[in-house]
């Protein structure tokens, strides 16, 4: 079955077509809800949440642009509202725009696992940002209206969060090299 | 050689290179609830069934009760009426008009309803009391379901010898639903607090049993509040869609009366009326109502303008079906009328006399139509509904008119 049958399918709620449609777009869309959300099964709430809005709104789906691009998009929304809610007192908010925002780092050894969870340490702003602009191609003004703040705010929230990266990053690279070596002997 | 590259690229590539499946549960928790979904549609579908027949059924047992038209039947000798006339050419003259009313064919109407429509009507009430009743089981069901996955996700009852505990829970947590009533109009908000401070007592039980495992206990109250909240959720939607259940809706229209096969001018008039509804399921409601409807037109007859004046009582019954649920709402609208004849004068010239038996006393009209409805408050909405009434039978004579109503109502709904 072609994407556009099986879309078509899909817009007339057929079980069987939903079933592989989710199927097909379930491993893309998870590592997506892992990256934006804090725990697993929050990732799986909000994969199983953004399905179930996809197969609500497929009809609206007007076979312009990515399919899986608008399936990105709804999973990405979808996460961010949960987040939007909570509270951002601890963020202190600095309007004060970066122009280089390039954060240089040796290169990662660590595995998915634990890059993910040095995403997940990052306080929620900072991680929303850093994933919208980095790893889904989010311009800075596109970040500014979807989580309602200014365009200053999300490069320095951009810039803080990539700086808190690292020191993650190094201290579990670290750890990692020291593991080796001891192996190693 | 400088190695070092940009954090965010860096990470971009390894996440990029690597897949990760979700658990299987995800998909069967998601199927559930599209087959739920499913179920609803069906659910519909037996509404709009049972509606239909349900209005056909009553068209049918009106037709054959032979109070509906059997007040002619009592006058087999012919009517007239004998009225003065003027013609307007020559005020001199004075000419004797008589005006023949034909005696009602339909002499022997007898009220017949066999055993056999009977049963069925009794048949049909049943089944569609058991299948209220299957609904609400299932939608019990349902919820509690959700709740066990919820808990199973918790990791509270993965030991099996906690099988009898679960049952036990199972028992309480669908008492506690049942308490809340489900769709009867039984259960009230006290009700709902009591069955609310149940289904906490009974899920943080779950917590206190499970002490030991210290590592999962972050997970399993997350869990726990999660459902305890989907459980209040559930309570408080409940809680609305009982308080709004019914509504009221006065209402004045445009009504503009006309016959497909003789024309009528200034046939439009202003009336006025009250429904009372009641939403049977999300997008379906049943409304009964009473109107007050006058109509004038005026016609010509032998060369005589003559002005008609119709006032009957329209205790319609209607189904609504919601369609588009936006902004402004879009529903179908169908059902049946049933008039009662309360005056009919018609004035020739100056002299005004009543023609009664010309009209039939009692009438059905078939009606179709769209509503538009916007919401201005919590329970209050403005509808707008064009409907069109195909009246079955109007007049007592055989002269064959087709006689239709255009209406076109608007007033406020209040939902209580």
């Amino acid at each position: 079955m072609t994407l556009k049958e099986l879309i078509k399918s899909c817009k007339r709620n057929n079980l069987k077509a939903q079933s592989e449609l989710y199927n097909k777009y379930k491993d893309s869309l998870y590592l997506l809800c892992l990256k934006y959300c804090k725990t697993t099964a929050e990732a799986e709430d909000n994969l199983q949440d953004a399905f179930i809005d996809i197969f609500k709104n497929i009809k609206k789906y007007n076979n312009k642009g990515s399919f899986e691009g608008w399936m990105k998009r709804i999973t990405i929304n979808k996460a961010i509202d949960k987040y939007k809610k909570e509270s951002l007192i601890n963020i202190v908010i600095n309007d004060d725009i970066i122009k280089d925002d390039t954060v240089v780092i040796e290169p990662i050894t660590l595995s998915l696992d634990e890059l993910l969870d040095s995403i997940k340490a990052l306080p929620t702003r900072y991680r929303l940002v850093f994933n919208l602009y980095e790893l889904d191609d989010y311009s800075h003004q596109e970040i500014a209206e979807t989580l309602s703040i200014s365009i200053g705010t999300s490069k320095s929230n951009l810039h803080r969060a990539k700086l808190l990266l690292r020191d993650i990053i190094n201290k579990k690279n670290a750890i990692v090299n020291i593991n080796k070596k001891s192996n190693g002997h | 050689m400088d190695t070092k590259k940009d954090i965010g690229s860096q990470i971009k590539s390894v996440i990029e290179n690597h897949t990760v499946s979700p658990n299987d549960s995800v998909w069967e928790h998601l199927e559930e609830g599209l087959k739920r979904k499913k179920r609803k549609r069906r659910l519909f579908f037996f509404w709009l069934t049972s509606g239909i027949a349900t209005t056909i059924m009553l068209v049918l047992l009106l037709f054959n009760n032979e109070l509906l038209f059997n007040s002619k039947n009592n006058n087999p000798n012919t009517n007239s009426i004998i009225t003065d006339k003027k013609t307007n050419s020559n005020r001199e003259d004075t000419n004797t008009k008589t005006i023949d009313i034909k005696t009602n064919s339909r002499k022997n109407n007898s009220i017949y309803i066999s055993n056999k429509t009977k049963n069925n009507k009794i048949n049909t009430t049943q089944n569609s009391f058991t299948k209220n009743k299957k609904t609400k089981q299932s939608q019990i069901e349902d919820t509690l379901s959700s709740i066990n996955h919820a808990i199973a996700k918790s990791g509270i009852l993965k030991d099996n010898n906690s099988h009898n505990n679960k049952s036990q829970k199972e028992t309480t947590i669908l008492k506690k639903l049942d308490s809340i009533g489900f769709y009867t109009t039984k259960s009230t908000l006290e009700n709902n607090t009591i069955a609310k401070k149940d289904l906490s007592i009974a899920l943080n039980t779950n917590n206190n049993e499970d002490k030991t495992k210290k590592n999962s206990k972050k997970t399993i109250d997350t869990t726990l509040t999660k459902t305890l909240k989907k459980g209040e959720e559930l309570v408080k939607e409940e809680e609305e869609n009982i308080l709004s259940r019914w509504n009221v809706y006065p209402h004045i229209s445009i009504d503009f009366y006309s016959s497909f096969n003789k024309s009528f001018s200034k046939n439009t008039t202003i009336n006025y009326g009250l429904y009372f509804g009641y939403l049977a399921t999300k997008d379906i409601s049943l409304r009964i109502g009473v109107n007050k409807l006058k109509f004038k037109y005026n016609q010509i007859e032998n060369n005589l303008l003559q002005h008609q004046e119709l006032s009957y009582i329209e205790l319609p019954l209607e189904i609504k079906y919601k369609m588009i649920d936006k902004k402004v709402n879009a529903s179908i609208l169908f059902g049946i009328s049933y008039l009662i004849l309360d005056e009919a004068n018609i004035t020739t010239n100056q002299n005004t006399i009543s023609n009664k038996n010309y009209f039939e006393d009692k009438n059905i009209s078939l009606n179709i139509g769209i509503g538009m409805q916007t919401k201005l408050y919590k329970r209050l909405d403005f509808n707008l509904e064009p409907i069109f009434k195909y009246h079955l039978k109007a007049h007592t004579d055989e002269s064959n008119l087709s006689i239709f109503t255009m209406s076109i109502l608007a007033g406020f709904e209040y939902k209580f």
